[in-house]
């Protein structure tokens, strides 16, 4: 009795978790037809949206847009925050008050923040640039970084740096023989974090691309017309969007029930 | 605490590295290093923190619209906003966002943590699928809210006739409407708490609890007595975090009610006066205003989190 | 049935006749493709295009432009929502980076000072100069024109498409013989399309009806709604209200001119209050019989509720719409019908856009020539063919639009046209095409209405709000005063 009710439990928690996006690729497979009427569960599939997304749409590029952007963003957020975590972390340098005010960084209303960036980027011609997204990116992710490996690095025992240090080794041999294997876990799953981020990212690639640079988030609305608005072909965009984050996610719930334990409790 | 403890570790420190150094060794003892490692992230910092915050400070204090210069007004942005009875009516909106939100989002997520914490066939399946919300793009799946919830031909609607009961408009009904907006976000964050501590109790030490069943503790007792209180910092991290998320939510409402049915919260209400009224001193106002109660309300929560950190070693 | 075939018959011959002729007729005279001259600046063109139906449509001329030119053109789509966002701070941050921009009569007041007049750009691009330009202006509808792109009687940009609103109904129901009955003993006069919004109030309460209840005779197994509105909080909640306003003579501010037509500034007069909270009033009056979800809704919604059947009126809907609801008859009923009318009061919102070439454009020349193009009548009948309502006059007016059997295709023309003459005095005097804050104002209307309409303020806090908050953004942000 007691397993069915367990069941009974993962099966509500799965469809309310999973239903919305599932009904998501169903719709992708609608006509028009079948799209603005009361909802029908058998109906004819067809590829006409996936025809129509990938002949019409530049969302083949806005894809690659996007992949460049985030991985080069991401990338950087860790060549920034990885060193400035281990450093609040092992040093308690700024005694708090340094990371609290990276933290504060995203506390900023994005809206009210665009415009000095606009024009700042629009000075040094970066507008409409992978190379301008990326830097935002990198602002736009960096705070959350720093303080999730923050909490990693707190986990790792000081104890082990301290004996390696009196054994005579250098800063650096340190950090590559000991802090780097153990924080693996965590920088794992903080660059899976930050690729989601910035992959599902909306406002900043809207304001700062046209077409060079456009991301996928801002090719998705823009199937959300005055007179139309095309729910199948943006059910097909939402679907592409979402299947590299499907592929991220899974890798990360296996680093996730490893590495989350930010060094409250050691088990 | 952390201040005494790097004390005691100053004092173990070889002193061999005090003298004849080489600059390599100046770079890496503690005093430089831990700057040296700060150096991208102060630069970015500097760039992308300061600036914007100068610039809006400065602009709060003028009329600045964009297409004439800005003239200096002294508090009068300031003076306006806080006299505007609908700049509280939306904070106050935004607030029990943040309140119901968190406090969905934690009980729930401890309680779905600790009816996952079993071994059972297919665990890892089950836990991947329930992330699956937090990978989303958060506007693409305004949009197909937008779509599933329409009264007419909704997949939402569809299976409430579906078991007789009359339709439902969700999100055009005030109170319903924001309702269902936290509803939304709920749904997708839901998932970030329910791994944080299923990661943490997965992470407790195994003995204690077994030594408490072994002593015939009820299961309550155990959940209230051990697993909370070494809950705790995640928990922190947990509120700390959306907090600070929530204050910003406004991506639910792009492709559902654009702020309509009494769903308007702070984000939104900047966005327009900034980006769509372009009126930049209002703005800046806005934000300096809401970063200053954010700052406040982070700076508590912070301090409680290195607390919880700090009492639970 | 062999009626019918011939009938049938006889018709397509016909269409097809009106097809050949017209399509040989204006190659003569009509600005096309192979009229550009050779360009000398081969610098790409970015152009803003909204996102949707309207990109398919264009890209074919785009693409001829291109081998015609040898000018590359790059196209940035978008979602109509953002797009007075981020076109205005790139034309106000002077980027450069658009060559055309998309323009809605609502932000020409704005930008004005940043897009270059048509006769600057003829002056320089046009062999003929300003008279090339002025023979296709001719062709256009001059309401819209004025509404779209003309400003103090100067000439933006290139009108391109339209949507007028209008009244849709269910012709089957109308003409019901129980149905007219029953209103007739009930009100005291004939059920027919309503021409004054009192009137469509009558009807909205008439039709609406639970279900059980009796539509034609024959029971309803779902509830029945009068009306279908846009009462979310989008634009179209204003452009509702503004066609009852307007519908109703009012107007949302006076417009104080000088003997010379000269605007001097705005001024909000009694009756202009007055009719304000009427025309509030009956909206709010009317949500009552709209279907559940109406606080939420845009054309989308009124769509989806007018093809399952659940209202019969919808006052006030984009014409476009007809063509869009492709399926519109399959659920609706047995022997459904659908009629259109002009709004009550004959003075609906129509929205209306113009291509522009915005002064930091990187090649104004090929600028010029792909908005002219894009203005020009191949295009103008490509919109008409993929649904959407273009703005010139020789299209629309070619005899083919009159046959019904095309409504299903371009909406309702005739009366389109009826609507757009029966305006044409009075558009000069909407606030909307006259003030330089327009953009921000219209943003508040949105908000106002919105909230009129959910009862959070009352028809006369709405005016008071309204008197109280376009005195400042239009002090703030515009170029004109409001006057006491």
């Amino acid at each position: 009795m007691k397993r069915v009710i367990f069941w009974v439990g993962v099966a509500v928690l799965l469809f309310v978790f999973i239903f919305p996006i599932a009904w998501i690729f169903v719709t992708s497979f609608k006509g028009p037809a079948d799209i603005m009427v009361p909802t029908r569960l058998f109906f004819k599939p067809t590829l006409a949206n996936y025809i129509y997304e990938f002949y019409n749409m530049p969302i083949l590029r806005e894809l690659l847009n996007t992949f460049i952007v985030t991985v080069f963003s991401t990338f950087l957020v860790m060549v920034v925050s990885l060193p400035a975590a281990y450093s609040f972390a092992r040093f308690n340098t700024g005694y708090g008050h340094l990371l609290f005010f990276t933290l504060t960084t995203r506390m900023f209303p994005p809206a009210v923040a665009a415009i000095p960036f606009f024009i700042f980027f629009k000075n040094l011609g970066l507008l409409d640039t992978h190379i301008g997204l990326i830097l935002l990116y990198l602002y736009f992710n960096m705070s959350f970084a720093t303080f999730l490996l923050y909490g990693f690095f707190k986990e790792i025992p000081e104890e082990l740096e301290h004996a390696a240090m009196v054994d005579g080794f250098g800063r650096l041999t340190i950090l590559r023989k000991i802090v780097f294997p153990l924080i693996m876990p965590g920088a794992v799953i903080t660059t899976v974090f930050c690729l989601i981020f910035a992959w599902n990212e909306f406002f900043f690639g809207y304001m700062f691309t046209r077409t060079v640079a456009r991301t996928v988030s801002f090719g998705l609305i823009s199937h959300w017309g005055s007179v139309v608005v095309q729910w199948g072909p943006m059910a097909v965009g939402v679907i592409f969007t979402i299947l590299p984050t499907l592929v991220a996610g899974w890798f990360m719930q296996r680093f996730i029930v490893r590495g989350l334990t930010f060094g409250a409790v050691k088990g | 605490m952390s201040r005494h403890r790097n004390k005691a570790r100053m004092e173990t420190l070889p002193t061999q590295f005090l003298e004849n150094q080489t600059a390599w060794e100046i770079l890496t003892s503690e005093k430089y290093f831990k700057w040296l490692l700060l150096i991208p992230l102060l630069t970015i910092l500097a760039v992308f923190a300061f600036y914007p915050l100068f610039y809006c400070l400065y602009m709060s204090f003028n009329e600045a619209l964009l297409v004439k210069p800005p003239e200096y007004i002294g508090l009068t942005n300031y003076r306006k906003i806080l006299h505007d009875p609908n700049f509280w009516t939306i904070l106050g909106r935004s607030s029990s966002a943040v309140i119901v939100c968190v406090g969905v989002e934690i009980t729930l997520g401890l309680g779905i943590a600790v009816f996952l914490n079993r071994e059972f066939r297919g665990q890892n399946i089950v836990r991947g699928l329930c992330l699956l919300p937090l990978v989303v793009s958060p506007l693409a799946m305004s949009l197909m809210w937008k779509y599933f919830l329409e009264p007419q031909f909704g997949i939402i609607n569809a299976m409430i006739s579906g078991v007789g009961l009359p339709q439902i408009s969700f999100l055009s009904t005030d109170g319903l409407a924001f309702a269902t907006i936290m509803s939304m976000e709920i749904w997708k964050w839901l998932p970030f708490s329910i791994f944080v501590f299923l990661a943490a109790i997965r992470g407790m030490p195994r003995d204690v609890f077994e030594a408490a069943s072994v002593d015939g503790a009820k299961s309550w007792y155990t959940f209230r007595r051990l697993t909370l209180p070494m809950l705790r910092p995640f928990i922190m991290i947990v509120l700390l975090l959306r907090v600070m998320w929530l204050i910003r939510l406004s991506d639910p409402l792009f492709g559902t009610t654009q702020g309509g049915a009494g769903t308007e919260v702070l984000d939104w209400y900047v966005y327009r006066i900034a980006f769509v009224r372009f009126d930049l001193g209002e703005g800046a106002t806005l934000a300096i205003i809401t970063l200053v109660m954010t700052l406040i309300i982070g700076a508590i929560l912070f301090r409680q989190l290195i607390k919880a950190l700090g009492t639970s070693r | 049935m062999k009626n019918i075939v011939q009938k049938t018959m006889a018709v397509a011959l016909g269409v097809f006749l009106v097809l050949t002729l017209t399509s040989m007729a204006p190659a003569a005279e009509k600005f096309t493709v192979a009229d550009i001259p050779e360009i000398k600046n081969k610098k790409p063109i970015t152009i803003a295009i909204e996102a949707g139906g309207e990109e398919d449509t264009l890209k074919p001329f785009i693409k001829e432009f291109e081998k015609k030119t040898g000018i590359k053109v790059n196209t940035d789509v978008m979602l109509f929502a953002v797009m007075y966002g981020k076109e205005n701070i790139e034309l106000v941050g002077g980027t450069g980076a658009y060559d055309v921009v998309i323009v809605e009569a609502s932000w020409t007041n704005e930008w004005a000072p940043y897009l270059f007049s048509l006769e600057e750009l003829a002056k320089k691009y046009e062999p003929e100069g300003m008279k090339a330009v002025q023979r296709d202006l001719g062709y256009l509808d001059k309401g819209l024109l004025r509404m779209a792109s003309t400003r103090d009687g100067v000439v933006y940009g290139w009108p391109y498409e339209c949507y007028t609103e209008m009244m849709m109904y269910r012709a089957d129901v109308f003409e019901n013989p129980t149905e007219k009955t029953h209103f007739l003993n009930q009100y005291g006069y004939e059920l027919a399309p309503a021409t004054a919004w009192n009137q469509l109030l009558d009807q909205a309460k008439f039709f609406t009806r639970k279900k059980g209840g009796k539509l034609k005779g024959k029971p309803l197994n779902h509830d029945l709604y009068g009306v279908g509105l846009m009462a979310g909080r989008f634009p179209h909640v204003q452009d509702e209200i503004s066609s009852i306003l307007w519908g109703m003579g009012g107007n949302w501010a006076k417009i104080v001119r000088d003997d010379t037509g000269k605007a001097l500034g705005f001024k909000i007069t009694e009756r202009n209050k007055a009719l304000l909270k009427a025309a509030f009033e009956t909206y709010v009056a009317l949500l009552k019989f709209a279907p559940p979800g109406s606080l939420n809704a845009f054309w989308d919604f009124v769509m989806a509720q007018f093809s399952a059947g659940n209202i019969i009126i919808a006052p006030a809907l984009y014409d476009s719409c007809y063509p869009w609801m492709s399926n519109w008859g399959k659920d609706v009923g047995p022997g459904a019908k659908i009629g259109g009318a002009p709004t009550a009061g004959v003075q609906p919102y129509c929205g209306n856009f113009h291509f522009a070439v915005p002064k930091s454009a990187k090649n104004p020349e090929g600028a010029y020539w792909l908005a002219k193009l894009l203005g020009s009548y191949d295009v103008h009948k490509a919109w008409i063919g993929a649904g959407f309502i273009p703005a010139r006059r020789d299209v629309v007016e070619e005899p083919m639009y009159k046959n019904p059997d095309l409504y299903k295709k371009t909406g309702w023309i005739p009366t389109m046209l009826y609507t757009w003459d029966y305006q044409y005095p009075f558009v000069n005097n909407y606030l909307h095409f006259n003030s330089s804050a327009f953009g921000k104002i219209y943003d508040f209307m949105t908000e106002l209405c919105h909230n009129v309409a959910r009862g959070a303020l009352t028809p006369q806090q709405g005016v008071d709000k309204w008197v109280k908050t376009f005195t400042e953004l239009q002090t703030k942000f515009g170029n004109l005063p409001v006057l006491k």
